[in-house]
């Protein structure tokens, strides 16, 4: 019987050998992430008598959730994380200018295929996008890593997701992400390692992949994972990652998947997220003609750079419909960057789009918030109920190109329906 | 009169106005924020709730809460919304820019015209040769909207002239800055202040931007700039602008001008019996033209001492000692930072000092109208400054003006070998 990647991953953090589902692993992860409130980490730290840290270099901080500072209180918590990472000589700390923390480390080469990453975030999934074991984890578990390198965890079991390619024109991996949610819902894959296979899916590029691995948390996975390939060596070696360290990991092709789900994309629609559950998924024939206040986009889902574009495209000499606000948030300041040489950010802007700092931005509150009554049609990865402002908002979820589409009209559009 | 006055008289219906009389003037523009709004339009509506007899005069940008960082701060962008719909005035939603920009750019505050707005900083808008002034929300509630009129008393007006060029790594946000101090916060309270000088002059439209926009911090009612041709050549980029309303003063004489200017002065006497030959120069800088070096002024002055006297046949032959001090003068120049830190702590100079002592000779050639000179100096620096980390990455420079030291600077010596036609 072989063995599926996160035993293989597990093994190699912890050291030992012939694991099994269900067992319990002390495991040595290669990267400790926390956001904006890595200060709850240090006040933690603080309670424990400042210890010494294990290794400070697995320490990443990126102060991406609320930036820059919206009150006093946070830029409080922003100067008290960025001068314990002065102090303490904590290399790899991004401060209120480098967007979300998942991006931003990808971008930088601190992720690595058969890594263990965890980090203060449920979308940590992401990291499976480049063959590492990524999962989220709270405050107290960073900082008990910070000081003892290691974390307990149960080993997962492994779900093998089957997608069929090509996509449709119009139709994304969101869709096909949205798809899964709703078949399997919001808990059909909870703790499961999920891995994702086959053609289709071989030939994303890795920030396509990222879509996939990020939106898997909301079925509950723990972690997310696409088998690490040539367009994962080339990223990797695009963004300066130490390739001598790189030991690619993946399931043997005999081993165990305690289930295995199909999705045919070649058929699929576009596909709405409808209030206030992530799987709550409708085709987008159910609710298209839905009014729009807002539209945002944003998040670590669906916001880099290929998202922009593809905004863009649908943008590109048309307007943001009267009373419609559009929201766009790049996810790193790098993407920001790109978008701009490549007149990307130009057309957003021309076409009406507000465009904020790169960082989390509206997906977590900062910024764009909805009053009462009011819809929001978002690229992000959450729908609940008064996550964007007021309680008696709506938050519907989409690819960026209904999100674009949708902006012109606004109401909720099928962008099959569009010429580009 | 003066071009407050003269927009004043006009808007009144008055041949002239002099300062301290109250007019009543009808409003071109009134521009409020997403916050004044909300408040203004609540007034509004619970005392007057009349429909509004110049919609198109009023004017709403959101950029004080975009997009509402709060659920509260979305509803009060709804009602605005909603009000402003209802109410027919224009709005530009979030993500437009920073009001006073948005009002300029889209050729919405003209010369001559009268903006009244509930930011505070709306005199700006002086720049163009309007009338701006900040107004409470009552009074754009209780007179401007239902009426489209407020009340001024004339105000009477400061001249404030600036002349001098900018030194290296200033730019005229620091002439700005350094004005606030020189005249003081609230030291011209309910004055009208006209920018004017050579460096204003000089300056384009969104550089002498940066003054009429501090007026707000000096206490004064409102300032502004003589339209002139860069006025007329920006004003003609605007979309939909017109030139029609514009007025310049008459040019009176001004009780209160406020000059800033350099000084420079030399002299020197040859006396023939004696063959004494005595030399002075020396020159002032305020302050602004002094900044990086962050003192309060600069000055330098310089003697040459010797004798001059016809010893060859073609001309008079002159030597001379000389010594001079640079306070705070061409040092971004001239300044030598020893060579083991070749990094320049720029912006972090505080006071600099330079001492030169040195001879001269020189040599007339009443044949060709011509003068020949060479002159040796030895300059002897003493430069304090932040003290900057270099060791850390980024840099680290103080910034605590009791925490400056001496910075480390060689001294250096200079040749000067020259002639002069004279005709």
């Amino acid at each position: 019987m072989g063995k599926t990647f996160a035993v293989k991953a597990l093994e190699r953090a912890s050291g030992e050998s012939g694991l099994a589902p269900g067992q319990i692993v002390d495991a040595f992860p290669d990267l400790y992430m926390s956001h904006t409130a890595t200060w709850r980490c240090i006040k933690t730290l603080e309670k424990m008598g400042w210890p010494d840290l294990f290794d400070r270099d697995r320490i990443a901080m990126v102060m991406d959730h609320i930036s820059p500072a919206a009150t006093s209180k946070i830029a409080g918590d922003h100067r008290l994380s960025r001068e314990f990472a002065q102090r303490m000589g904590i290399k790899n700390f991004f401060d209120v200018n480098a967007g979300i923390a998942h991006i931003v480390l990808m971008e930088h080469g601190l992720v690595k295929p058969g890594n263990l990453i965890i980090g203060t975030d449920s979308h940590s999934t992401i990291y499976g996008a480049l063959g590492a074991l990524g999962t989220g984890v709270g405050f107290s578990e960073i900082t008990a890593a910070w000081v003892t390198g290691k974390l307990w965890m149960r080993v997962p079991e492994s779900m093998k997701i089957l997608v069929k390619g090509p996509l449709p024109e119009g139709v994304y991996p969101k869709d096909v992400m949205l798809k899964l949610i709703g078949d399997i819902s919001a808990d059909g894959a909870t703790y499961f390692s999920v891995e994702f296979h086959g053609d289709w899916v071989e030939s994303l590029s890795t920030s396509e992949r990222m879509t996939l691995c990020n939106l898997a948390m909301e079925a509950g996975a723990k972690n997310a994972f696409v088998p690490p390939d040539a367009e994962t060596m080339r990223y990797l070696e695009q963004h300066g990652a130490d390739m001598a360290t790189v030991v690619p990991l993946a399931s043997d092709p005999d081993a165990e998947f305690a289930r295995t789900v199909e999705i045919d994309g070649t058929t699929l629609e576009p596909q709405i997220a409808v209030p206030h559950n992530v799987d709550n998924v409708v085709p987008i024939s159910d609710v298209a003609g839905t009014k729009v206040d807002q539209v945002f986009i944003g998040s670590c889902a669906n916001a880099k750079y290929d998202d922009l574009a593809i905004a863009a495209r649908y943008l590109k000499g048309r307007t943001v419909a009267p009373g419609v606000r559009l929201v766009v948030t790049p996810a790193s300041a790098d993407i920001m960057a790109k978008a701009a040489a490549d007149g990307i950010v130009t057309t957003l802007i021309e076409s009406g789009a507000l465009l904020t700092n790169p960082g989390c931005g509206a997906c977590a509150g900062s910024g764009g918030a909805m009053a009462d009554g009011e819809v929001t049609l978002s690229t992000a990865n959450r729908n609940f109920r008064g996550r964007m402002g007021s309680y008696e908002s709506s938050i519907y979820l989409s690819s960026p190109a209904v999100a674009a589409a949708s902006a012109v009209s606004g109401v909720i559009t099928d962008p099959r329906l569009v010429t580009v | 009169m003066n071009l407050v006055e003269k927009i004043l008289a006009r808007a009144s219906g008055k041949d002239s106005v002099r300062p301290g009389d109250v007019v009543v003037a009808d409003v071109d523009r009134l521009v409020m924020h997403d916050l004044s709004a909300y408040l203004t339009s609540k007034v509004y509506e619970d005392r007057i709730g009349t429909e509004l007899p110049y919609p198109d005069r009023v004017v709403t940008v959101f950029d004080h809460h975009f997009s509402p960082p709060t659920e509260h701060q979305a509803d009060v962008l709804n009602l605005n919304r909603e009000w402003s719909r209802r109410r027919g005035t224009r709005l530009f939603d979030c993500g437009s820019g920073n009001i006073h920009n948005v009002l300029m750019q889209n050729g919405l505050a003209l010369p001559g015209q009268i903006v009244v707005g509930s930011d505070s900083h709306t005199p700006v808008h002086g720049t163009v040769g309007a009338l701006a002034v900040a107004l409470g929300n009552d009074s754009h509630a209780g007179t401007v909207m239902p009426f489209g009129k407020a009340w001024f008393r004339v105000p009477e007006l400061v001249q404030i002239e600036l002349s001098g060029d900018l030194r290296p790594g200033t730019t005229p946000r620091d002439v700005a800055l350094w004005l606030v101090k020189e005249l003081g916060e609230g030291s011209v309270i309910y004055k009208a202040l006209e920018f004017t000088g050579p460096f204003i002059k000089n300056l384009d439209f969104w550089d002498r931007w940066l003054f009429p926009v501090l007026s707000v911090d000096l206490g004064a009612k409102c300032a502004y700039i003589e339209p002139d041709e860069v006025t007329r050549q920006f004003v003609k980029t605007l979309p939909g602008s017109t030139l029609d309303g514009l007025v310049n003063g008459d040019g009176d004489p001004v009780d209160d001008v406020r000059r800033f200017e350099d000084v420079r002065g030399s002299a020197s006497l040859i006396h023939d019996a004696t063959v004494l030959y005595a030399s002075a120069a020396g020159g002032w800088r305020n302050a602004a033209q002094s900044v990086p070096v962050n003192a309060d002024e600069s000055r330098f002055y310089y003697v040459q001492l010797g004798v001059s006297r016809q010893w060859l046949a073609s001309g008079k032959t002159t030597f001379y000692v000389d010594r001079g001090v640079y306070k705070n003068f061409n040092v971004g120049e001239i300044l030598s930072i020893s060579p083991d830190k070749d990094e320049v702590p720029w912006g972090t100079l505080v006071d600099t000092e330079v001492r030169r002592w040195g001879l001269g000779l020189e040599q007339a050639v009443d044949a060709a109208n011509l003068l020949l000179y060479a002159q040796a100096h030895f300059y002897d620096p003493s430069i304090a400054g932040f003290p900057c980390t270099f060791d850390k990455d980024p840099k680290v420079c103080g910034g605590d003006p009791s925490q400056t030291s001496k910075l480390p600077a060689a001294s250096w010596q200079g040749v000067v070998v020259g002639a002069r036609i004279q005709f």
